[in-house]
């Protein structure tokens, strides 16, 4: 276990160097420049002096490898340079958006869960009765309103008609509910259903007649056995689903007017502000791969045949 | 094991989620605590009505009010202006005092005496100096290459100290729109000493703090979020009558249209024209006081005379009458935008000019036009065709800007009417700005600046080579000649020769159709009427909040 953990971070290695130079390589592919859209947000007309003078300011007039290697050598260091357009520290910006997503990603994982887990629980329970058809209906809609559509329903709703959340904003949990629910609906309809269908396949299961056997209650064998078991594949697909949950929070976060790293990223994006994509893309990255290695580590841990086969 | 590891992990989720909760609320009740005052909603503003002194205006931004830096580009104009002066400032079309109450112009043009207000003084108390002033200009002219596409600094050489409070500006050629330009609110607005950092060098190194002359100063910025701006009690000109001025940051106008019904916001002020005809319409059906500004910029079509068909000057004619603005203006914009019939609107100042040919709408004129110049539409074809060449134009546009692609549509259909094909090319707006600087267009949708760039400074972009329209001019026989006037405008003192050129101009690029203006963009304002009381207009670069009043 502890030569397989060893190894899976040793592994990260390699792996930000290549994220380093995707996402060096891939912004400079991107059609236009960027002292271009220096200009353009500045509000001066792009004459070629003009664009002379940017491109020295940017640092981007020097060979493409010179600029690399300098920008990795200060990002190792955590120093990702300064916005192009804002001349903020990007390290702090991507940071502190990122703080901010996190905290609406983890209020919607608390969602997701405290939903979706008892929402699974009771289809399987009440499999092909009315409770489990009523919840394959909400799954059903739930997966397929997209959040553009849904967040603005519910403002209509909680804001406008009922007046219990505000608009858009940041700072209490007020403000925290609408964008964290529209966010969480999809995932907690994804799960419950994954969470009901692993519940009954694992009904089935040796272990439960065995403990029907041993005359053990219902309730314990689901809670205590069955569940467990049955929350592998869940815990598994959150892992890949949380990095994308903290990647593809844009929508709702313009929505909402929250200052998170979706909002910031499509900000960047537009503006061509290269050292801010960049630091963005190695920070979402790193979540990525620390979030995988672990639900790695947990599936193995809570699964002693993959423990034994390692 | 297994039940210690899912513990912990739910463990960890709860911390996480719950830290960041409890830190973000520790953090809006702190901001809650400084911006008391200043917030606009429930019951703190309940308390403040008891006041009038404390009142506070709420009004949305769509970007950041950035870090504040008079001499560079990263806070939007209008947030500059709250808090910095400039030389002078452009009200309702014309020149006034700023930081200058009043000024000199040498007989040759190339010296300007500016006379100071010897009781003003900075945000912070200290004096509003010549030395001051010199050390802004300065810190400008030590970069001013990355200026010089205003014609101000590749003209400006050097700033004197005359007294105390008299600066003399130096100039290497006269320049007739130097005052208009001086009123821009960057690159040179004038900060106070505290302002600088200790380099001196306000290009390269942050500013230390934002402390300006101007009706307001900064007291509180939370990133992507808030700023507050307090009224300035210093302030030489008209006092804002309520004290506290707060900017949300709202990127997206549906968003920001939702708060202003939920009362989290006051006012929405367009600058960045997202507002839509339909977002409009029902806020004001809604309660809400709307209304839009006069003309601030034109939105037109710019069409290429040295690329394609329409380096024909009659398919040019023919287009200019083959367009329906009263249908764009009513359908598309909602009525935000009247027709424009001129480039400049007659506003501008030396654009009022009554010799300029304006077209109207007329399908068959311009049907008639193209048979006679040869474009004929064969049996059965449905686009016009002479010698093999069909009539097809590239039209391109930014692709993010929805009406503009509405508007593009409609253009579309309606030239297709007279047998004209276009083809819609959408660029984000990089690539939108690269293809205009090399011609890869046939009609291309654009904008005037606005004043008070208008006309001065659009006009003189005629003439750099990395413009669309000097790509789009480059197929005229007079181009030249346009360039000479535009300079002999640009450099001259005398007012006549200024209009009289900028008018030959507008009339030679009217009568060759080179520009279709369609509409004229405004901004929208609309305000909950039982928060505010009056509003006013000015440029998009400067918006008198001061003199608005709210209830």
């Amino acid at each position: 276990m502890l030569k397989y953990a060893v190894k899976r971070i040793l592994l990260i290695i390699p792996i930000l160097f290549l994220v380093s130079v995707f996402a060096f390589g891939l912004v400079r592919l991107m059609p236009g420049n960027a002292e271009m859209a220096f200009l353009q947000a500045a509000g001066i007309p792009p004459s070629d002096e003009a664009l002379e003078h940017a491109a020295e300011e940017l640092g981007l007039n020097r060979p493409i490898t010179e600029q690399y290697t300098e920008w990795l050598g200060k990002a190792v260091h955590l120093d990702f340079g300064e916005s192009f357009t804002s001349h903020k520290v990007v390290r702090e910006e991507v940071l502190g958006a990122l703080r901010n997503t996190a905290i609406l990603a983890g209020f919607s994982t608390l969602l997701i869960l405290i939903i979706s887990v008892p929402m699974g629980v009771l289809s399987a329970v009440r499999a092909d009765k009315e409770l489990d058809h009523m919840n394959r209906i909400l799954a059903f809609l739930g997966s397929s309103m997209p959040s553009f559509w849904l967040g603005p329903l519910l403002v209509q709703l909680f804001c406008l008609k009922l007046g219990w959340f505000p608009v858009q904003g940041f700072g209490t949990l007020r403000h925290l509910i609408l964008p964290g629910f529209t966010m969480a609906v999809l995932y907690i309809a994804t799960y419950s259903r994954t969470l009901r269908n692993s519940l009954l396949e694992n009904m089935n299961r040796r272990f439960v007649m065995y403990s029907r056997a041993r005359g053990i209650s219902e309730k314990k064998i689901v809670m205590n056995h069955v569940l467990r078991t049955s929350l592998i594949p869940a815990v598994t697909t959150f892992g890949v689903n949380f990095g994308h949950m903290m990647a593809g929070t844009a929508i709702v976060e313009i929505l909402f007017s929250w200052p998170g790293i979706g909002r910031l990223c499509v900000g960047s994006i537009t503006s061509r502000d290269y050292p801010m994509i960049q630091g963005y893309i190695v920070v979402i990255s790193v979540i990525f791969v620390l979030v995988n290695l672990i639900t790695d580590l947990i599936t193995v841990a809570l699964d002693p045949q993959m423990r034994e086969s390692l | 094991m297994k039940r210690k590891v899912l513990s912990l992990l739910f463990a960890g989720m709860m911390i996480v989620s719950l830290a960041g909760c409890g830190g973000k609320t520790e953090q809006a009740d702190s901001s809650a605590a400084k911006a008391d005052t200043a917030a606009s909603s429930g019951e703190t503003q309940q308390a403040e009505n008891d006041d009038a002194e404390e009142k506070t205006l709420t009004v949305a931004a769509s970007r950041d009010t950035g870090e504040l830096n008079p001499h560079t580009y990263s806070s939007p104009m209008w947030v500059q202006s709250l808090v910095y002066e400039g030389m002078t400032r452009f009200v309702d079309g014309k020149v006034v005092g700023g930081i200058a109450e009043s000024w000199d112009i040498s007989d040759d043009g190339k010296t300007y005496t500016f006379y100071l207000d010897k009781d003003n003084v900075f945000s912070d108390g200290t004096p509003v100096t010549a030395e001051i002033v010199k050390k802004n200009f300065d810190a400008v002219i030590a970069v001013k290459e990355r200026h010089d596409w205003m014609e101000t600094y590749q003209v400006l050489d050097s700033v004197d100290v005359v007294d105390e409070y008299t600066v003399q500006l130096n100039l290497n050629a006269p320049f007739s729109g130097l005052l208009q330009e001086l009123a821009l609110s960057r690159p040179v607005r004038i900060g106070a000493e505290a302002m600088f950092p200790d380099s001196g060098d306000t290009l390269n190194d942050p500013i230390k703090e934002p402390i300006g002359s101007g009706p307001w100063k900064i007291v509180e910025h939370v990133d992507s979020q808030y700023s507050i701006f307090e009224r300035n009690d210093n302030y030489h000109g008209t006092l804002p009558s309520y004290k506290y001025l707060k900017v949300m940051i709202i990127p997206d106008i549906n968003t920001a249209a939702n708060a202003l019904k939920a009362g989290e916001i006051d006012m929405i002020y367009d600058l960045d024209s997202q507002m839509t005809g339909d977002i409009y319409n029902e806020l004001e059906a809604s309660g809400f006081t709307a209304s839009i500004s006069d003309p601030v910029t034109t939105n037109m079509i710019l069409v290429n005379t040295a690329s394609g068909a329409t380096k024909d000057d009659d398919v040019r004619l023919a287009l200019e009458y083959g367009i329906n603005k009263e249908s764009i203006s009513k359908n598309i914009y909602g009525g935000l935008q009247p027709v424009a019939d001129y480039l400049m609107n007659p506003k501008t100042p030396y654009c009022d000019d009554p010799d300029i040919v304006t077209y109207t709408y007329d399908p068959e004129k311009a049907a008639e036009i193209l048979d006679e110049a040869g474009w004929v539409l064969a049996d059965g074809a449905s686009v016009r065709s002479k010698d093999g060449e069909d009539l097809v134009l590239r039209f391109l546009y930014e692709g993010d800007n929805e009406s503009v692609k509405t508007m593009g549509q409609a253009i579309q259909a309606e030239y297709a009417k007279i047998g004209v094909q276009v083809d819609m090319i959408a660029q984000d707006s990089t690539n939108y700005g690269t293809a205009q600087k090399e011609g890869a267009f046939e009609l291309l949708q654009a904008e005037t600046w606005g004043d008070p760039f208008d006309p001065h400074s659009y006009m003189s972009s005629f003439r750099v080579t990395t413009h669309g329209d000097y790509a789009a001019q480059l197929g005229l026989e007079n181009k030249k000649e346009i360039d000479d006037k535009i300079t002999e405008a640009l450099n001259s003192t005398d007012e006549k020769v200024v209009e009289d050129n900028y008018q030959y101009v507008l009339e030679t690029l009217t009568e060759q159709a080179v520009y279709i203006p369609v509409t004229y963009t405004t901004k929208a304002i609309i305000y909950n009427p039982d928060k505010v009381d009056q509003v006013s207009y000015n440029t998009t670069l400067d918006v008198l909040y001061e003199t608005f009043t709210v209830k």
